[in-house]
């Protein structure tokens, strides 16, 4: 464990020593603004016009601000991640580094692991740079903090997944323009999936709509924190890190 | 002669990779299943 902590925070240092942290936090604090800013002034307004015509049932924050807001977080995430996962391993082995770290004494799995938390890591400070906004809503509102912790923790876990196919992808390569352009193009059919399988209900759309991320997000977004959505999440990272130590492995044999 | 390569130290490592990855596969498609036939919501 001592391992993983220790190349979590290499990799976390080698985020913030080179400007990938800090563009992809501002990319995301740009746009979250944007949205934010578009998303209450509509509120507002609408709230203003529905008292003049006489009132009607209280606007609920929640469902009008807050889980629109942290569903287009997902989407722009999926933009974000490939930013943040194509330097994983593709770099190591750009540097000729990966031939050091698997000849250490320090087993395949704490070198994913570590690599991934380190990346998971930054995700949650991209994720943190939209807690500003939130605060704002806190600060003059009343929303409910039940439902937004809930869709921030499924938030993680999406990121989680695509940060873990996105380590495989760059397991894979050693050019890290590759690893981040196959990671976004592998994320977007991970997304787009349920799109077309939706409404089909032959077996095999049916297990293509369940592999969807989307779907799986929907119950997160609205504060449900469905068991069964946690497990596809937690096995779909499982079976990516998997696959990563695999890959990592046969670099050992394959040459 | 022929099946040499059968012996050889890459086909006997994928194929045990191979065998592995669908060991892992069939358990987590067995989690997600029996996660989603016994969901109470």
């Amino acid at each position: 464990m001592t391992n993983v902590w220790v190349i979590c925070r290499k990799e976390l240092r080698s985020y913030f020593a080179s400007p990938i942290a800090y563009a992809v936090m501002a990319l995301f604090a740009l746009i979250f603004g944007l949205v934010f800013y578009s998303a209450t002034r509509e509120f507002v307004n609408f709230s203003f016009r529905s008292q003049m015509n006489g009132g009607g049932p209280p606007m609920s924050v929640n469902e009008y601000i807050i889980r629109p807001m942290l569903g287009f977080a997902g989407t722009v995430s999926l933009f974000l991640i490939p930013l943040i996962s194509m330097r994983l391993i593709a770099e190591e082995k750009r540097n000729g580094t990966i031939e050091l770290l698997l000849t250490s004494p320090i087993q395949d799995l704490s070198i994913i692991l570590g690599k991934w938390l380190g990346a998971m890591l930054l995700y949650l400070f991209v994720l943190g740079m939209s807690l500003l906004n939130i605060a704002f809503l806190f600060a003059w509102g009343k929303p409910d903090w039940k439902p937004v912790l809930v869709a921030y923790f499924g938030l993680l876990l999406q990121g989680g997944c695509l940060l873990a196919v996105g380590a495989l992808i760059s397991a894979m390569t050693s050019n890290q323009i590759v690893a981040g352009g196959a990671a976004f193009f592998v994320s977007l059919i991970l997304y787009m999936l349920s799109w077309f399988t939706e409404y089909d209900s032959t077996t095999a759309s049916r297990v293509l709509n369940y592999v969807s991320i989307v779907p799986h997000m929907e119950n997160f977004s609205k504060g449900i924190l469905d068991l069964k959505d946690a497990v596809f999440y937690v096995t779909f990272i499982f079976l990516a890190l998997f696959l990563t130590a695999r890959q990592m492995e046969s670099l050992r044999w394959r040459s | 002669m022929a099946l040499a390569w059968l012996k050889a130290r890459q086909t006997q490592y994928t194929a045990y990779a191979s065998v592995y990855i669908l060991v892992v596969l069939a358990l987590l498609a067995a989690v997600n299943f029996l996660a989603n036939r016994y969901d109470k919501s």
